[in-house]
């Protein structure tokens, strides 16, 4: 089975190194898309369907937080899985994001085997 | 935490963030006796307990190379800008990781890293550093916490 999945950040470079490690590391992605920030997501995700989605914290316009709050209000959204990343690895932003609807936390820095680890790990766990 | 607990926080994290997500081995800290030239520099700010800024400094040949092994190119086919993207996220997760490992920074906000002029960023005046050679060149990252700079006079009167 291969995935569709949508990358949130707003650094380009980043967005283009996940892209590459999923490509690169043996992840089954079908399709890849890209949003510099959580408003552009909810728009594409109004017209495009994926499978996961990976999102960093700290965007303008529309930041992780209130991206995954306005992902959990949307009845066709709430179930696709989002995989946070970032730089914030304490406890208190990473129970923050599961309590917002996370399924996963991926901290940076991250090998590229950490990456796809964690989205097979979302994909393939039972969810609503 | 001491200024020594510090350091070695920013040092590991630099080690990690280059190995990890930048294919880039360090090669131990550079040569004391050769001035390093920085020509590209990089500013996150975070707020938190306590605030501060990182500021990364790097060689242009350094940088570069990072950069393409990043984005999986070839160095003469990415363009400056990619340079600076790469050498801003390059800050923004060294200064994430280190202020994971130190010990009451708790919770934590980064700012969006901006590129700063080298010469007038130099954050080992006001921080700790910590420098690294990488075969292209010499990295360089200083962190500045508010709790290192305020004076003493400043702290007891608080």
């Amino acid at each position: 089975m291969s995935y569709r999945v949508l990358i949130v950040d707003d650094s380009a470079a980043m967005r283009t190194f996940v892209r590459r490690v999923m490509e690169t590391s043996g992840f089954e992605l079908s399709s890849c898309f890209e949003a510099s920030n959580g408003e552009e997501a909810l728009a594409l995700l109004r017209t495009e369907w994926v499978d996961a989605i990976l999102t960093d914290i700290n965007m303008p316009v529309l930041d992780g937080e209130e991206f995954l709050r306005r992902l959990s209000q949307e009845d066709m959204l709430r179930t696709v899985p989002a995989i946070v990343i970032s730089t914030d690895a304490t406890k208190h932003r990473m129970d923050r994001m599961f309590a917002l609807g996370a399924r996963g936390y991926v901290t940076k820095p991250f090998r590229p085997e950490d990456l796809r680890a964690e989205l097979e790990r979302t994909l393939e766990a039972p969810h609503d | 935490m001491t200024e020594g607990d510090r350091r070695r926080a920013l040092a590991e994290s630099i080690v990690q963030t280059l190995d990890a997500m930048f294919f880039t081995s360090c090669l131990g800290e550079p040569e004391a006796r050769v001035a390093p030239r920085f020509e590209l520099a990089a500013q996150v700010a975070f707020d938190g307990r306590p605030p501060g800024r990182l500021t990364l400094r790097v060689d242009q040949a350094a940088a570069r190379s990072i950069a393409a092994g990043f984005l999986g190119e070839e160095e003469d086919a990415i363009s400056e800008r990619q340079v600076s993207d790469v050498v801003c996220e390059m800050a923004n997760v060294i200064c994430g990781a280190a202020l994971s490992r130190i010990e009451g920074a708790e919770e934590f906000r980064l700012g969006a890293p901006r590129m700063v002029e080298p010469a007038a960023a130099d954050g080992r005046r006001g921080g700790v550093a910590h420098a690294v050679e990488t075969g292209r060149g010499v990295l360089e990252a200083a962190l500045e916490m508010e709790e290192l700079v305020c004076p003493p006079a400043e702290k007891s009167a608080s």
